[in-house]
């Protein structure tokens, strides 16, 4: 008869049967990724709003990131640890990405020294974990440059380079972030304004950029690589060569229905940068012949026109235009750019009724294109130079009253912002300053995150310098530029008003 | 019975039931066996500490392969670990104990007699036997009609992965079309004293003479317990969007739900039982 003394035996058996179970470590991985979660939470309340960064809670979110690494110490993490290889590699994760985050909240609350400790230690400490290793390498190498240490900034991404190439065995999906990096220096020299530097770091980026392309040539890699070569001449403005190594990637695309973007890019350095119209014509009328069909010709059918209105072929211009229009009828972004075009080739040859009915035909037809929002703008343009006052006047009133009404419908939108813009345009071309400035003082208020942002400040304080007598506002806006963009070709262009105006002043 | 004393039945039935909520003893065994699925969701949440980690990582790790061993995966799985363990471990090895208790004390409770938890559970245990084993043949026939319902067709299965939600609520109907007839059992087996046969032929008897209405002693209170279980399908969507303590309290308010469901079905059993008998 069983008994409640044999159910307690059983008991015991089944403790005992189960503490001699081994879990291979789930158990320390789970409790690890436990940690991890909820520090991982409290970090991102830190970084929902960059702009409200408080150090204490940083202090506290440190802590919890902390208290993984001492719970589990590299030190028993090794291969003697009894885990199973997964479950080891998974903690080495969690405790590197720890470690990577004490790190970067070491920067944020200004300690770079302590940031950069860590980062050196989880270096040496994850030797055989690439992904933590080379995280870590090239946090410490962009730490470095925002701390403006620069010579060390390229020591560190020259290191990365060396100690983490991007692909071990096979180049199919190499990290690009790493293959980029000897560009990504010689561009950063640019920007100093190094030139010597940038050039040397230009050739040893195409130089490395070459050796992967013969290690892995009819590879995505190799295009991946030779893209990289082009950027380089791009960014060193070397057009010739630029084109030539944009020949040599074109031939490294494998065969398709479309013709790849470097034939459009080679074809654009070819007339805007080198002004070899006939090369560029060559390359998009073979591009015609090869691809039949494509839906990307509209675009190079659309060029082709733009280069017989550069020679002055208006009517061959215009045939092309219209060929874009009637034959790709879907392609609305295409479209909306030939019949722009169609109408200034009317307005260039003084037709300016017909052009005007073109002008129209697009804000008709491509309403919510960049080349409808342009068009009440242009219109207005048009009149004042020509001295037709009156219309002039009627095109102003129109343009505002369409802009406004943009903004007004939907203010969130892209086109909000367009429509901004131009009510600043249009009173800038009807030399009414105040409402100019006034209109550009509320788009940089309204859409501070928007690209255009340096141009309409650039715009505003020449306004506030040249024709409001403000010298202190207009001081305001080009130190605004220098503020945000510290490295920007807006912010040469502010710093050396800046520098005039300040030897004017009294 | 015409329609209009079968729905008079219904709602007597249900009338009695509700007011042995006064009775806050008759909660008891419920209440017991909740105390126990309580104890089986801390042992679940807290899976990884030795000792229980020896033996529950290789099991859940079987129920729901790897993902559900990592946190907060493990929550994606959670009520489905638990509603397995608790069908396949609890229910078939000590759930009978508790509805032959039960049922004892509201026997006593309808003839105003005494209504004690303790010997409830005395009386419920001499009768183990019997009551385990019609208890596992009831577990036995939904488990192998559930079964058939999944497998029997590739297009029934097609159905229920573009549907899950759908496949829960008839998957749910269904069952209760096979727990019915065995609805009296544990009545006929500590009220009546009858043998295992007996009880199952008395119980299949009372259940086809009073189909419907037994269908619906089960069947309404349980639609808590099927709405519980919808909402566990979101269970990801809780844990992503609120945070694993919030699923676990939606889970301890799904054990409450079930003791007040179980209560009215047993209450509501046992007052028809004893009116069609008596």
């Amino acid at each position: 008869m069983v008994t409640n003394r044999h159910y307690g035996w059983l008991l015991i058996g089944l403790i005992l049967l189960m503490s001699c179970a081994q879990d291979e470590g789930v158990g320390d991985r789970y409790r690890a990724e436990q940690m991890y979660y909820h520090a991982g939470r409290m970090y991102r309340t830190l970084q929902i709003d960059p702009g409200t960064f408080d150090p204490e809670r940083s202090r506290q979110v440190r802590g919890s990131f902390r208290r993984i690494i001492e719970a589990y110490p590299v030190s028993s993490l090794d291969q003697d640890s009894g885990y199973d290889a997964d479950v080891r590699s998974e903690l080495l994760t969690i405790t590197g990405m720890s470690r990577l985050s004490i790190a970067d909240l070491f920067f944020r609350e200004g300690q770079t020294d302590s940031a950069v400790a860590v980062y050196r230690q989880v270096i040496q400490d994850y030797q055989e974990h690439r992904s933590i290793g080379s995280r870590a390498q090239y946090s410490l190498a962009m730490v470095y440059q925002s701390a403006d240490r620069w010579p060390e900034a390229v020591t560190a991404y020259e290191a990365l380079l060396e100690k983490y190439p991007p692909f071990q065995q096979t180049p199919e999906q190499p990290d690009e972030s790493i293959l980029n990096i000897p560009g990504y220096v010689a561009a950063a020299y640019l920007s100093r304004g190094d030139s010597a530097r940038a050039g040397d770091y230009f050739q040893k980026a195409r130089d490395y950029l070459s050796s992967v392309i013969t290690r892995w040539p009819e590879t995505p890699t190799a295009q991946m690589a030779q893209n990289h070569i082009v950027n380089t001449y791009i960014r060193q403005q070397r057009w010739s060569s630029a084109v030539a190594a944009l020949e040599s990637l074109a031939v490294m695309i494998p065969a398709g229905d479309d013709p790849p973007d470097a034939l459009f890019v080679m074809a654009t350095l070819c007339s805007d940068r080198l002004g070899d119209l006939d090369r560029a014509l060559g390359i998009y009328e073979d591009m015609l012949q090869q691809y039949p069909g494509s839906e990307k010709l509209s675009r190079a059918i659309l060029a082709i026109g733009q280069l017989y209105f550069q020679r002055g072929d208006l009517d061959g211009a215009r045939q092309f235009f219209g060929r874009v229009i009637e034959e790709y009828p879907r392609d609305a972004e295409t479209g909306a750019s030939a019949q722009y075009a169609l109408a200034l080739s009317y307005e260039f040859e003084g037709d300016w009724n017909k052009a005007l009915n073109e002008f129209r035909w697009i804000v008709d037809n491509y309403p919510g294109s960049p080349e409808a929002f342009a068009v009440p703008n242009h219109i207005l343009e048009h009149y004042r130079q020509y001295g037709e006052e009156e219309l002039a006047q009627t095109a102003y009133q129109q343009a505002l009253r369409i802009y406004n009404d943009i903004v007004a419908k939907n203010p969130d939108s892209p086109g909000a912002f367009q429509g901004q813009w131009y009510i600043a345009q249009s009173h800038i071309l009807m030399t009414s300053w105040e409402q100019a400035a006034a209109a550009l003082e509320q788009l940089i208020q309204d859409y501070p995150q928007s690209q255009q942002i340096l141009p309409a400040l650039i715009s505003l304080g020449e306004i506030y310098e040249l024709h409001l007598g403000k010298i202190d506002r207009a001081l305001g806006t080009y130190q605004t530029i220098l503020r945000l963009a510290p490295r920007s070709p807006y912010a040469g262009i502010a710093a050396e008003r800046i520098g005039r105006l300040q030897k004017a002043l009294p | 019975m015409d329609l209009v004393a079968r729905i008079n039945a219904l709602l007597w039935t249900w009338i009695q039931s509700l007011r042995s909520v006064k009775r806050i003893s008759l909660f008891f065994p419920f209440l017991l066996f909740a105390i126990l699925q309580a104890g089986l969701l801390l042992l679940l949440i807290f899976f990884y500490l030795p000792p229980i980690s020896g033996l529950l990582i290789p099991l859940i790790r079987q129920l729901s392969r790897e993902p559900a061993l990592h946190y907060p995966q493990f929550y994606f799985f959670l009520p489905g670990l638990f509603s397995q363990i608790n069908g396949w471990l609890l229910n078939p090895l000590i759930g009978w104990l508790f509805v032959g208790a039960a049922t004892l004390m509201f026997a006593g409770w309808y003839r105003q007699g005494p209504v004690r938890t303790g010997s409830a559970l005395g009386g419920a245990l001499r009768r183990m036997g019997p009551l385990f084993v019609v208890g596992l043949a009831e577990w036995m026939v939904v488990r192998l009609v559930m079964w058939l319902f999944r497998y029997l067709s590739a297009s029934v299965w097609h159905w229920a992965t573009q549907s899950p939600r759908l496949f829960l609520v008839l998957g749910f109907f269904i069952s209760i079309v096979f727990i019915t007839p065995f609805a009296y059992t544990a009545a006929e087996v500590v009220l009546a004293r009858r043998s295992i046969a007996g009880a199952l032929r008395g119980s299949f008897a009372l259940a086809r003479r009073n189909y419907g209405l037994t269908y619906l002693f089960f069947a309404v209170p349980s639609l808590l317990t099927l709405a519980m279980n919808l909402v566990f399908q979101y269970a990801p969507v809780i844990v992503t969007r609120a945070s694993p303590g919030v699923l676990v309290t939606v889970m301890i308010v799904n054990i409450i739900v079930t003791v007040v469901v179980n209560f009215i079905i047993v209450g509501s059993l046992t007052a028809f039982y004893l009116r069609a008998t008596e």
